[in-house]
């Protein structure tokens, strides 16, 4: 008995070491990433947020960093520069709570209250990388020029303080959209005809029936020329121009035993508190920006809407802090809730777990790819420009990492839809897009400790700022920065053709930042999340999740309209702003 | 020879007396030391020595502990205090006197915004159901557990599971069931498609609820068999022998004997109807809908998503529902054990 009690306490206690070694060895894998510290190069420590933008741009922007400098000495006794990545989960607050020992020197993280980062002290001085005097990007490859000439004017408003300081760049652009599946819309020809008398409902018959002029308004030429041979080109001709076309395709859509619309049944109150955003802000444009500055005149301010659905406006008005209540008004906000309560009236317009908690926005994107090899295929999918570098590994699952396979992500044809207009009368206005994610990459305060590392930290920030890093990130993710920049012809040819009509809408299109520095919204911030002004006061009862509430009780675009109107009173916004009225 | 040895033996004894002398004098100094150091007075420098060893051993042990109480309980306390009587200024990251202007938005919000009156009546009714059902069935379980009636081993693993198991595992398994298993069953059984109970807009209160308590079930159990077992088996013996019934024993002696395990599980729960979120934000994230809301699950909420601004606003609605919760919790403590059944 003694010598099995014996034994047995040897056993455990060579289980119980074997697990200590392993454990330990896991965390000194785990701590950097898997890489082994080189004791002759200089370390940089950068985290990239591993979010739906991944960090295989970090990995490429790192290696063409490390040869850069790969024969400078930044250090006593050391060469080159060794890049340890890191990819947190943790943003926001979170980030920012524990950012005193936070290892990492460069950041690139999202959901940024800015000037609370400022305030913490959690950032570095960057002015003098962003428009001072080492801003100057030659050195990595541009025609001369600075971070601060990427940056449109709204954002220097915002990033570059009153004392004239930078301590953060944009990061990612983030848009919320539709997908759709091109090869699909091309085999099933689902496009508008110009004929909208040609007997089949307005929609082509034949692929090569002229088609209309699509949501901008214009032919496009190389369209025409080629028979509408999408395999290359990406175009919006044929495809819906207003919110009345964009259901009628969906009836088609759904008539062909096709399932028109899948997105997240778990994230279904975000994803469409953020497209209704998106929405709104496409028919607003530049005044989508007063949701954030209030300051300017707001000319689609609803006084009435007429049962039919027609919208009565009110008198251009001056929006300042005292009457900011007054945009929520917005016609652009009911047209959006008009959007979503046309696509929700009918249950065949999408899939059957769109408000399934379990149905994760993971899952929408594999439904919405695999269905290719189902017998109801999916046609569009609602979610933000990151979903086809988060779907990466269903591609590869789909063909088995084989590129050149056609279910590949470089092969398969997706498209992001531009925005159908809410009228006739704004079809070939163009599009505003509204970047909503506050992404940045900042440098961590304690890398001032070190001035090697401050110095490398800079430099690095400078370099995925620079041309070839911009455009690298562009093609690896499919996804634009939030800069102005150009793409070149080779960067575009290896894009995928979603990351091609993703950047051909971008590019093309207005953006506007949800943000300003107007004391009233920076003292609020959490307030004008954008999609939060979507809340309803029906029945006494302050509704949240709009889309499942039209679902569920089939109420009217016009009913949830008025109920924001019922909910923010100039008497709510008096008592929750008053300081910053008087 | 003789002589010799006679004067021998007369050096030998003057030697001696004076050895003795000398050892007298060395003895007599040494009871004079050990008269003036006492072993008395040595036992307690001992017992001082070992106060105050203990002391400093005590010291050093509570040194963390009550660090970590000043740290993370008095002072963060106190700064949420603070907090709530200023304004902060994002542009320029000053804090500035405000009074009772948060408390006012407060109010203001309480008595205005709906999303308050549900957050009130939602955790309203989960104490009460918790009340009603939770404690009268975890009573109830754990009674059948303490009398070893058929399969209580069983029962115990069962109802213990849920609370051992992670609670983000428990609600993905239980999500899968309420909104994949139990729809595809009603499917089966009355051939047309039913709606998830998480995501029905008319059962998903009941499901929450339902959770609660079935996740709450565990600890209870655990608390009050372990109370039960500890009741003296003499008592229950006699009460047996005078001829008393399971039911009688339960309400008469079980009951009573486990009182004070009771009311503190009660008096927990008024504290909680303050901070339970229900598990909203396991099932939904910061994205339930506000008609599900309780207080618990607003204040974590917002201070998920909250800026340096909105803390100022948050502390003080913490305060107010402190100084809603404190008297409460305590009124109800006062009046369970006033008006509880006693042991005597």
């Amino acid at each position: 008995m003694k010598k099995m009690k014996r034994w047995l306490g040897l056993s455990l206690m060579a289980v119980f070491a074997f697990i200590i070694s392993v454990s330990s060895v896991a965390c000194r894998g785990g701590a950097n990433g898997g890489i082994k510290i080189d004791p002759n190069r200089t370390q940089l420590y950068v985290s990239s947020h591993a979010g739906g933008f991944g960090s295989d741009w970090l990995t490429a922007a790192s290696a063409r960093f490390e040869e850069y400098y790969k024969d400078t000495s930044f250090e006593s006794g050391k060469t080159g520069v060794q890049i340890i990545p890191d990819t947190p989960k943790t943003i926001g607050t979170g980030l920012l709570a524990d950012i005193k020992n936070n290892r990492n020197n460069v950041i690139f993280t999202e959901s940024v209250y800015y000037y609370d980062y400022i305030a913490a002290g959690a950032m570095a001085d960057i002015t003098d990388i962003v428009s001072g005097e080492n801003s100057d990007l030659t050195e990595y490859g541009d025609n001369g020029g600075n971070i601060e000439g990427k940056l449109t004017e709204q954002q220097i408003a915002y990033y570059k303080t009153s004392d004239n300081k930078y301590y953060g760049v944009p990061h990612y652009a983030a848009f919320m959209g539709i997908m759709y599946d091109v090869d699909l819309f091309d085999e099933k020809m689902f496009y508008f005809a110009d004929n909208e008398n040609n007997g089949n409902d307005g929609f082509i018959i034949r692929a090569n029936d002229k088609r209309s002029a699509g949501p901008d308004g214009k032919y496009c030429e190389v369209c025409a020329a080629n028979g509408y041979d999408y395999s290359n080109h990406v175009c919006d001709d044929g495809l819906p121009a207003t919110y009345d076309e964009f259901v009628k395709l969906c009836d088609y859509i759904a008539g062909a035993g096709v399932t028109p619309l899948i997105w997240s049944g778990e994230n279904h109150a975000d994803v469409f508190g953020k497209f209704m955003a998106q929405l709104a802000a496409d028919f607003e444009g530049d005044e989508y920006a007063l949701n954030f500055s209030f300051s300017g005149e707001a000319t689609h301010l609803v006084d009435s809407i007429d049962a039919d659905g027609t919208v009565h406006y009110k008198p251009a008005t001056q929006i300042t802090n005292a009457n900011g209540y007054e945009l929520y008004s917005s016609a652009g906000r009911y047209y959006a809730i008009d959007f979503v309560e046309k696509i929700l009236s009918k249950s065949t317009y999408h899939h059957d777990f769109v408000f399934n908690v379990t149905h994760s926005h993971m899952d929408a994107q594999d439904d919405f790819l695999y269905s290719k090899d189902e017998d109801k295929r999916i046609a569009m999918l609602i979610d933000g420009n990151w979903w086809e570098n988060e779907a990466d590994s269903t591609f590869a699952d789909m063909s088995n990492g084989n590129p050149n396979d056609p279910n590949s992500r470089q092969s398969r044809r997706i498209g992001y839809m531009p925005l159908p207009k809410a009228t006739e009368e704004q079809v070939g206005e163009g599009e505003t897009l509204t970047d909503f994610l506050y992404s940045m990459g900042f440098i961590n305060v304690n890398s001032c400790d070190t001035p090697v590392k401050l110095d490398l930290a800079k430099k690095f920030l400078k370099f995925v700022n620079s041309q070839q890093s911009l455009e690298e990130f562009t093609v690896l993710t499919s996804s634009p920065k939030s800069l102005e920049y150009e793409m070149s012809d080779e960067s575009l040819a290896k894009m995928t053709y979603f990351g091609k009509s993703m950047w051909n809408t971008r590019e093309s299109a207005n953006v506007v930042y949800p943000y300003s520095t107007n004391s009233l919204y920076l003292n609020h911030q959490s307030d004008f999340v954008f999609q939060s002004g979507f809340q309803s006061k029906l029945n006494n009862q302050i509704v949240t999740d709009i889309s499942k509430k039209i679902n569920d009780e089939h109420i009217s675009a016009k009913e949830v309209f008025e109920g924001i109107i019922a909910y923010r009173t100039a008497e709510q916004w008096a008592a929750n702003y008053a300081s910053e009225i008087n | 020879m003789k002589k010799k040895s006679k004067v021998e033996k007369k050096e030998n004894e003057k030697f001696a007396a004076f050895k003795r002398a000398v050892s007298d004098f060395f003895y007599n100094l040494s009871v004079k030391v050990h008269g003036k150091m006492p072993h008395k007075q040595a036992g307690a420098t001992a017992i001082g020595l070992k106060k105050r060893n203990d002391m400093i051993f005590y010291c050093l042990m509570m040194l963390f502990p009550v660090a970590q109480f000043c740290t993370f309980y008095i002072a963060v306390n106190l700064n949420s205090v603070i907090l709530a009587f200023q304004s902060y200024d994002t542009l320029t990251g000053v804090h500035s006197w405000a009074g009772f202007d948060n408390f006012k938005l407060v109010f203001y919000n309480l008595f205005n915004d709906p999303t308050m009156l549900y957050s009130a009546k939602n955790s309203l009714i989960l104490y009460a159901c918790g009340l009603v059902v939770g404690v009268p069935l975890a009573l109830w379980f754990s009674y059948y557990i303490y009398k070893k009636k058929p399969l209580f081993r069983v029962f115990k693993v069962m109802l213990f599971l849920p609370s051992i198991i992670s609670a983000i595992a428990m609600s993905v398994m239980f999500t899968y069931f309420a909104e994949r298993a139990i729809p595809q069953l009603l499917k089966l059984i009355f051939n047309k498609s039913f709606e998830g109970l998480l995501s029905g807009s008319k059962t998903a209160f009941g499901t929450l609820v339902f959770y609660s308590i079935w996740i709450g079930f565990g600890t209870g159990i655990l608390m009050y068999s372990g109370a039960m077992n500890s009741i003296s088996d003499s008592v229950v013996e006699a009460a047996q022998i005078d001829g008393i019934g399971m039911i009688r024993e339960f309400f008469s002696i079980t009951i009573p004997l486990i009182y004070p395990t009771i009311v503190t599980f009660l008096v927990v729960g008024v504290a909680g109807i303050f901070t339970n979120q229900m598990n909203l934000f396991s099932f939904f994230g910061p994205n339930a809908e506000n008609s599900l809301s309780t207080f618990g699950y607003y204040l974590y909420k917002n201070t998920q998503t909250a800026s340096f601004s909105d803390y100022p606003y948050l502390s003080s609605m913490g305060i107010v529902m402190t100084i809603v919760a404190v008297p409460l919790t305590l009124l109800v403590k006062y009046l369970l054990e006033k008006f509880g059944p006693s042991t005597d």
